[in-house]
């Protein structure tokens, strides 16, 4: 391959980590606004819902067993469904590590071309060895797993 | 009354955890990760700990073990309550000591029925 090809691939490749990464960056910066708006909205549901409890607690003598009994069910579902909010931030910091992981990477790729003695391979061989060392980093980080697929409550067992 | 340690680095999941027991008339204190659980247990004896799996600082299984090498936690019950639903995981747990394991999102009387059962055992 000539010194100009190689050249016009490393400057290509650049552009290319330079795109992609823009993109990652916006990801990680709306996952975050994500994660700010649900953390408010769930903390005001908390509190809406704990203001209800208290009410209903308060009342109990002036509320018959019938609607006493036909609300305990929706408060206990109230009680499994506001879970969602554990599940889904550890599943966005999930995210966002693995994105900023990406984004780290493709970052480093934009400084790869500016040695021009570095060849094709060697630069691949470079961006290859770093994302494996992300892997890594990765699989230390999460050595959990979360495979919940629905809200609805999860197994118990007593050893 | 029976006092329970709750550990859990998700503040809205503590508070679902709090609003449950307390409404079958237990007293529960929080703790935000491991090591706070670790150091209110040292504080005060709790007869039953729940505590979760993945937290900063200090794990699940890790504060499992710190507990049962304390005197007083030798024979308390130590629920797991968890994202984490694997049978590995569970093992890992069986073998720190813990006395069950309950895999998130958890059903407010279930988790009662459970931590009456254990706290009854003890």
């Amino acid at each position: 391959m000539e010194i100009s090809d190689e050249s016009s691939f490393s400057n290509a490749m650049i552009d290319f980590a330079r795109s992609v990464d823009a993109h990652m960056v916006a990801a990680i910066a709306d996952i975050r606004q994500i994660n700010l708006i649900l953390d408010e909205a769930v903390s005001k549901l908390n509190n809406s819902f704990f203001l209800i409890n208290d009410s209903l607690d308060a009342n109990r003598d002036k509320l018959n067993d019938f609607v006493f009994d036909t609300l305990t069910p929706s408060l206990n579902s109230a009680v499994t469904a506001l879970q969602f909010h554990d599940l889904t931030t550890q599943l966005s910091s999930r995210l966002v590590n693995r994105l900023d992981g990406m984004s780290e990477i493709l970052e480093c790729t934009q400084y790869l071309g500016s040695d021009k003695s570095e060849t094709t391979v060697e630069v691949l061989t470079i961006l290859k060895a770093r994302v494996l060392e992300h892997n890594d980093n990765l699989h230390k980080k999460f050595n959990q797993s979360l495979n919940q697929q629905h809200m609805e409550c999860g197994d118990v067992e007593l050893f | 009354m029976i006092t329970i340690l709750a550990v859990d680095d998700s503040r809205s999941l503590r508070q679902m955890v709090v609003f449950s027991l307390k409404s079958a008339g237990y007293l529960v204190v929080e703790a935000e990760d491991g090591v706070d659980g670790l150091e209110q247990a040292q504080k005060q004896v709790f007869d039953v700990v729940l505590t979760d799996q993945n937290m900063p600082r200090m794990d699940g299984l890790t504060l499992i073990e710190n507990l049962r090498s304390l005197p007083e936690y030798q024979k308390t019950p130590i629920l797991m309550l968890t994202t984490e639903a694997g049978d590995e995981m569970k093992a890992k747990g069986r073998a720190a000591g813990a006395t069950g394991w309950l895999v998130k999102p958890f059903d407010p009387e279930r988790l009662i029925a459970v931590v009456n059962k254990v706290a009854n055992k003890s």
